[in-house]
């Protein structure tokens, strides 16, 4: 009576460890692209931001359809491609001159609503990533004590990374800007999203070894891409605008940000089609 | 490691999703919720009730399809 490990059925042309590298390997050279256009090349920005968005949108949507109709973790990841696909709006629209829209109350509102909508999904969809442990009916891996010396010292990062922005943000919403106000409760849902990494962390650490682990370790690692950005967003603004090379760094922290997320979707995918022998 | 007690085939088995240290977890716990018995005390006798146990787990992490085919899988590992 034995049983030898499962593998999958034929050798596949993607692994997680591939994903990851392609991931990798597409975020500098995009980001390298944005910085040899240059400064002005807002079209370039525009169709680079656009591209990863989609990318990590129809990633999700993939992920979600290998799961089957009222499973957990189908929701998770259909609610992260409408996260991506919302961005990915939100990004047209803030490029309304690129478009030809006339600029007005019209496209602020639709730039507010996608920037709602796209936090509304990040949120909803971590929590169902950060509940899938307690799901399982498994012990906790982590006590709380442990837990703690984790939150703590990230929600504090956290608070760093988009304070300087709500408080500008806030200020604005406050004298009606309705825009602001959208990007004040974005940077709230950020804090969130960034404190809801630490379940999901945990669960990549529990399973270790298998391949479920690469999803949920993906998508920590591409929060962290995304905490990153915000506090270089911050830190560069203390300057002025950002222009070369800080302007680069920020590309490349938004499409790792995007990018590892679909490789986290390619992960999950693999993961759930490997068939046991 | 070749798998020779039930709770390893089961827990080898799981590894590979799970990772070596949850799948021995998650027998562990699911051999004492479902059989009332520690890993190393289970039977083939057992193995019908683990696998409804382990079920709700699985299909979380597995979705539905992937959970009833790796339980199919173990099940099969007994006959």
């Amino acid at each position: 009576m034995t049983a030898s490990p499962p593998r999958p059925s034929a050798p596949p042309a993607w692994t997680p460890s591939r994903a990851l590298g392609a991931a990798l390997v597409a975020s500098v050279l995009l980001a390298a692209i944005e910085w040899a256009a240059g400064a002005d090349a807002t079209a370039v920005r525009v169709a680079t931001s656009l591209a990863v968005y989609l990318v990590a949108a129809a990633g999700a949507w993939a992920a979600a359809w290998a799961y089957r109709r009222g499973d957990h973790l189908r929701r998770a990841w259909a609610l992260f491609g409408l996260d991506y696909l919302a961005l990915a709006c939100g990004r047209l629209f803030l490029s309304h001159d690129l478009l030809g829209l006339p600029a007005g109350p019209l496209a602020g509102w639709l730039l507010a609503a996608a920037t709602v909508l796209s936090n509304a999904f990040g949120v909803w969809g971590m929590v169902l990533f950060a509940s899938t442990w307690r799901r399982t009916g498994l012990p906790l891996p982590s006590s709380g004590r442990r837990l703690a010396t984790v939150v703590v010292p990230l929600a504090v990062a956290s608070l760093l990374a988009v304070g300087p922005d709500l408080l500008e943000m806030g200020a604005r919403a406050a004298r009606g800007d309705v825009v602001a106000l959208s990007y004040a409760l974005g940077d709230a849902c950020d804090v969130a999203v960034f404190l809801l990494v630490v379940p999901v962390f945990l669960t990549a650490r529990a399973l270790a070894g298998g391949t479920l682990a690469w999803p949920f370790g993906l998508i920590s690692a591409s929060c962290l891409a995304w905490l990153l950005l915000d506090g270089g967003t911050a830190l560069t603004g203390l300057a002025g605008s950002p222009s070369g090379v800080a302007a680069a760094s920020l590309a490349l922290l938004r499409n790792l940000g995007c990018l590892l997320l679909a490789a986290a979707a390619v992960a999950q995918r693999l993961a759930i089609r490997l068939r046991p022998r | 490691m070749n798998a020779e007690l039930p709770h390893q085939i089961i827990a080898e088995r799981l590894a590979a999703y799970l990772g070596p240290n949850t799948a021995q977890v998650a027998v562990r716990t699911f051999a004492g919720r479902a059989c009332g018995c520690l890993p190393h005390e289970l039977t083939r006798n057992d193995v019908p009730r683990l696998v409804e146990a382990l079920r709700p787990m699985l299909r979380t992490l597995l979705g539905g399809d992937g959970a009833e085919e790796l339980l199919q899988r173990v099940s099969e590992d007994f006959r």
